[in-house]
């Protein structure tokens, strides 16, 4: 209990002054929710396979790692820094360093769509008032009610109407030191009806230092408008819990493509409402988890309003002595006719030490509809593995390669070639780190 | 017509057995303490250690909290305004053979199509009758006891064999399981108990037949099936109670232990009164049912639920020993107001274990269906296997199908497969049988019937045809 | 017996059918041909009695009686067939159930005496063998896991297995390949008799290799343009039906194409 409520007091301490004033109905609000919202506990549903104090249990810290770091200049960090970034991609980048906007290391120029929160003109303070915390229909939960009590800075994407943004929207948020208190980053994405845009989230952790990020991202794709958007956790030193809220007008479409790494906690909440007709929904992730690393996903499809179609495939690949859960919702309103849903939901389980949690769930009050899911445990294929050995394989590299090809499959449907081929590099040097039983 | 009107039709059917026996009682008055469980014990001549083992359960039941995670709405249910008891008069001395049970009570199940003289009955099946609190005959037994097969009431059983009940009862499912079974535990009435010997095939389907009348009373039987090493039985259940306004509530406990390479097969026929179009009345049907599976051995359960109000149950299998083998197939049906939470858990301990999971869930009118199900691989679940398959048919733009299928695998070895889709009676299906001549309501009852076929095939071969026609009574007014 | 005046009929609000008119005689083979969305699976459907469907205007006769007021499942009874475009699945109901559900259907009301349980299996056998069909496939569910021949012969079976009158064939020839299209071919001219009739509704004439009709109508934009022998089909195959689709919006520029 003592680390439990560490966390809840590392987790509410007032943070500093807030310089953005005019946000100060929603932290109100958030504040007045908290009131009567817990800490999750394992007897909260949504929560029971996570163990919380998980969150604080000391690591040892890398001191060597930091000394060396305050050595160094300013300048030789953001050289350091850079070097984890997916050069090649060209696309309006937004780096934030622990939940600090870092413009060295952004290119964002002639980049009209996005701004941070506190240097929003009126019209955008406006635009971020009326949207910010409106996602959160269906619930609100703690932690997301936390970010919006706490959080310091958020980043706003306004792509105006019928625009079509070339570029992507790279943001990057890199975690770096020691660090004390969770950084709440905060993104807040709204596509007016009829434009396109891609956004590249990437998660890291260069130095491999530990910290804490709690993360709420809200998207309003509104009519007709299309957000692709690739998210790449790859910050496996890092605990973090991120709340991600989409909301759909009609004939929009929203894609995402997800590939994530373990970590001493990792929590996903996903939840897609489709509030326009015809809307449609493209959900396409993989994750790896090992060693003692926890993994936690939920989704969630809403769909509110009839003729709607929502396709969902998860992958997990779980390793060592991991434990990672997936919890997929399709949730069909009474009105919701004429909806198409489906889940796919596979799992390997790598080790004898691992475990996988997965509950698809179907709940439906609509007749005319056809949603399907469905789920698989096992293992790598004992014929694929074989034919690999009978090729000359070792059958430690043999699970490797069936492994990196398991995750490939996601990391394959990301729509901008660079960010493929970085994910995939950083995967294989990964995966051949590695140390699989048997093997000296 | 229109299909809404076929259809509307067909879920305002009636209730068949919802008749009352006018007959002499002598039931409890309402409350519950443990005067009224030493009261209980008394009636029924138990030994000392069954009446410690129902006043632990109570006082265990007494710090329990009512579970709320299931997916359906009822209003707080005052246990004191519940009767425990309640027996017919006729009863008082427990009648050796059909001739002396009361005429009233064999007009009753001959009204629900169940004759009782053995020379009447479905060849090769025997009955235990168990009306309100207490069992009034059970039919062949002596032809059982030929070859070594006991099955009698659970209240004969604990006086005539308290070796068994002793080391059996509350072993599958613990006196503490939950809220309903620890309650069972303190005020279970009468149910069925079955014993097959090493090695014996069981010569017939043995059955039970469970009938609620009496008002404001709760039902609280209990089953205790122990197939021994290497041996057979088929055992089905019905249940059928009078229409009344009131709820009542069933609060059963089912154990099955099948040892080393036994097999039992249950099957259930629940047709509980389900209450009326508005959800007024109704059984509250909240069930514990589990069995253990030793090495080699198997449990399948087979349910076809279209009764209660509302039902709460989860015939589960433990998968202890090697090679053991647990399937689950159901049919759920729920119209009206009805709300039904089933499914099953498969607990997964031993290696090579497999199980099978067939759910079929109908949902009509303002009826609600929930599948709920487990699937455990345990770390020593080597090669273990499941098949989960759970659909669900929705009928009606008012009602509303669930399904929450928990998987959980700690071992790499052990395969996993869910599968679940939901769809509705097509129009498309419906006018390609009407294009053949075939009216919508015979439609709907032919396109039901076969949405559930995986399921009926596994009823012994005289249930599946009444299954088959219970769930076409239960969707429209008539069968051609 | 079948006798269609001026007939306008709707899909969701929108007007398919301009007034169309055509009588069949018994014993004649009429094909209906045209190009996409010219109509013709909404005539299939407005005979058959689909929902969904709504007639604005005239008349069908059908044996002198007024077929529209009719449920589909009476018309069923009274003798129209309609072999679908894609055949439904109804899992688990198998096609044996329902075959005999269907033919008792029929009989009742013809009040024709019912098949014994052995008559209805010898008579189901003997179809099967006529389309091809192993008999394994009565015990499988109505065209649940079938290929597309197979749920088009299973659509075939059912109709030799009903006997009806009036036999409309919903462009059945779709998707087949030579095999199962001859196989189709043969159970249509295996019923074809002077008090039975047929329309086939077709987008190519290479049914018509096989079944040859008395008649072939030209069906654009919801109205019969051009009636004819079945020398009209081949005229069709060759030429398109680019040609007959003037009076649409833009004539000049296809005769130039």
């Amino acid at each position: 209990m003592n680390n439990l409520n560490a966390i809840t007091t590392d987790f509410t301490a007032k943070q500093q002054p807030d310089k953005n004033a005019w946000l100060q109905t929603i932290r109100d609000a958030a504040s007045e929710r908290l009131t009567s919202l817990q800490l999750p506990t394992k007897k909260t549903e949504d929560w029971k396979y996570l163990k919380l104090e998980k969150l604080l249990a000391s690591e040892p810290i890398d001191t060597e790692s930091i000394k060396d770091l305050e050595a160094k200049s300013v300048n030789d960090i953001n050289q350091l820094l850079a070097q984890s970034l997916i050069s090649s991609l060209d696309a309006y980048r937004l780096v934030f360093v622990n939940g600090v906007f870092v413009s060295e290391l952004s290119q964002h120029n002639n980049n009209p769509y996005s701004v941070l929160f506190s240097e929003a003109s009126a019209a955008q303070q406006e635009l971020i008032v009326a949207h910010l915390d409106t996602s959160h229909n269906y619930y609100h939960d703690y932690f997301s009610s936390l970010n919006s009590e706490q959080f310091e800075d958020g980043l706003l994407i306004h792509i105006p109407m019928d625009c079509h943004v070339e570029k992507p929207f790279y943001i990057v948020n890199l975690t770096l030191g020691e660090q004390p208190k969770t950084h709440m980053m905060r993104v807040l994405v709204v596509a007016e009806t009829g434009s396109n845009a891609t956004i590249i989230e990437h998660e890291d952790a260069p130095l491999k230092h530990t910290g804490m990020v709690n993360t709420v991202i809200e998207c309003f794709v509104n009519d007709q408008a299309k957000i692709t958007h690739s998210r790449i956790q790859l910050d496996e030193s890092v605990t973090s819990i991120c709340s991600h809220r989409v909301q759909q007008g009609r004939d929009s479409i929203y894609q995402q493509h997800q590939i994530s790494l373990g970590a001493k906690l990792k929590r996903n909440d996903l939840t897609v409402s489709l509030q326009g007709e015809h809307a449609k929904t493209d959900i396409r992730a993989s994750f790896y988890a090992r060693d003692q690393q926890t993994i936690d996903n939920h989704t969630c499809l809403e769909h509110i309003v009839p003729n709607c179609t929502s396709n969902e495939v998860f992958r997990g690949l779980v390793d060592n002595e991991a434990n990672a859960v997936f919890n997929g919702r399709i949730h069909i309103h009474p009105d919701a006719q004429k909806t198409l849903a489906e889940l796919s939901n596979k799992n390997l389980l790598l080790s004898d030490l691992a475990t996988i949690n997965t509950k698809p769930e179907l709940e439906i009050y609509a007749d005319d509809v056809r949603c399907s899911h469905g789920a698989t445990v096992g293992q790598i294929d004992s014929e694929a593995l074989f034919y690999l050995q009978s090729r000359g394989i070792s059958k430690v590299e043999a699970k490797r390669l069936l492994s990196m090809a398991f995750i490939a499959e996601i990391v394959g449907q990301l729509t901008e070639k660079s960010v493929q081929e970085f994910v995939t590099q950083r995967l294989s040097s990964l995966f051949s780190s590695l140390q699989y039983e048997g093997e000296k | 017509m229109s299909e809404s009107n076929v259809i509307d039709e067909h879920i305002n059917s009636g209730y068949d057995a919802g008749f009352i026996t006018d007959i002499e009682m002598q039931t409890f008055d309402p409350g519950l303490d443990e005067n009224v469980i030493r009261k209980i014990s008394a009636k029924k001549n138990e030994p000392e250690f069954m009446l410690q083992w129902r006043l632990d359960a109570y006082q265990q039941w007494l710090k329990m909290e009512r579970p709320d995670w299931a997916h359906v709405k009822y209003p707080e249910i005052d246990f004191n305004s519940i009767a425990y008891y309640s027996s017919p008069k006729s009863q008082e001395d427990a009648p050796k053979s059909l001739d002396e049970v009361d005429p009233e009570l064999l007009r009753t199940y001959e009204k629900l199509g169940i004759p009782l003289h053995e020379q009447a009955t479905l060849a090769g099946v025997a009955v235990d009758m168990v009306f309100d609190s207490v069992s009034i005959i059970t039919t062949f037994k002596e032809k059982l006891a030929e070859s070594g097969v006991i099955f009698c009431s659970l209240s004969e059983a604990v006086i005539e064999h308290p070796e068994l009940i002793k080391k059996y009862l509350g072993s599958v499912v613990p006196i503490n399981d939950n809220f309903y079974s620890a309650l069972n535990c303190a005020v279970f009435s009468d149910g069925s108990f079955v014993y097959i010997p090493k090695g014996v095939k069981c010569p017939m389907e043995l059955s039970t037949y469970f009938r609620i009348n009496e008002m404001n009373t709760g039902q609280f039987e209990r089953t205790l099936i122990i197939a021994d090493e290497g041996s057979y039985v088929s055992y089905l259940e019905g249940c059928t109670a009078p229409s009344r306004d009131e709820n009542q509530l069933h609060g059963a406990v089912v154990e099955l232990v099948a040892l080393k390479g036994a097999q039992i097969k249950y099957s259930t026929v629940q047709n509980w009164y389900p209450g009326d179009v508005n959800g007024k009345g109704g059984i509250y049907n909240f069930v514990t049912k589990r069995g253990v599976c030793h090495t080699d051995a198997k449990i399948s359960w087979t349910q076809v639920e279209t009764g209660s109000a509302i039902t709460w149950k989860y015939p589960s299998v433990i998968l202890l020993g090697d090679n053991s083998v647990g399937e689950f197939y159901s049919v759920a049906l729920a119209r009206n107001a009805q709300q039904a939470d089933t499914g099953t858990k498969m607990i997964h301990l031993g290696r090579n274990t497999r199980s099978t999971i067939i759910s079929k869930g109908i949902s009509a009118g303002k009826g609600s269906n929930t599948y709920r199900g487990l699937v455990n691989m345990s770390p020593k679940a080597e090669g273990a296997r499941n098949f989960t398959q759970c659909d669900s048919l929705l009928i009606g733009d008012q009602c509303a199908a669930h399904t929450f299928p928990y998987i959980v695998s700690k071992n790499p070895s052990a395969i996993v497969e869910h599968e679940a889709t939901t769809s509705k009676v097509s129009e498309d299906q419906l006018f390609l049988c009407q294009q053949r001549g075939i009216d919508p309501e015979k439609a709907v009852s032919m396109i039901v019937n076969g949405f559930c076929k995986s399921v009926f095939k596994e009823l012994p071969m005289e249930f599946a045809v009444e299954a088959g026609k219970l769930l076409e009574v239960s969707l429209e007014g008539s069968v051609g | 017996m079948l006798k269609i005046a001026n007939l306008r009929a709707t899909v969701d609000d929108k007007e398919i059918l301009k007034g169309l008119n055509i009588e069949v005689k018994p014993g004649e083979v009429h094909a209906i041909m045209g190009p996409n969305g010219s109509g013709k699976s909404t005539l299939s459907n407005v005979l058959a009695g689909r929902d969904n469907y709504h007639t604005t205007d005239g008349t069908v006769l059908f044996e002198g009686k007024d077929l529209l007021t009719l449920a589909p499942e009476e018309r069923a009874r009274e003798g129209v067939f309609l072999a679908f475009q894609y055949p439904v699945e109804i899992p688990g109901v198998s096609n044996l159930e329902f075959l005999k559900t269907s033919l008792e259907c029929l009989h009742t009301h013809q009040n024709k005496p019912l098949l014994s349980a052995v008559e209805f299996m010898k008579l189901a056998r003997e179809k099967c063998k006529l389309v091809d069909l192993d008999t394994d496939f009565l015990k499988r569910g109505v065209n649940e896991g079938f290929s597309g021949g197979e749920k088009k012969r299973n659509d075939i079976l059912q109709m030799l297995m009903l006997e009806p009158t009036l036999c409309l064939l919903d462009e059945t020839d779709s998707g087949l390949d030579i095999d199962a299209l001859k196989v189709v071919a043969d159970g249509i001219n295996a019923l074809r008799s002077p008090d039975r009739s047929f329309v086939l509704i077709t987008h190519y004439q290479r049914l018509l290799d096989y079944v040859q009709p008395d008649f072939v109508h030209v069906l654009v934009d919801g109205q019969i343009v051009k009636s004819g022998g079945s020398e009209l089909a081949l005229e069709l195959e060759e030429k398109g039906y680019s040609w007959l689709e003037s009076g649409t919006e833009q004539p000049a520029n296809s005769l130039k194409a």
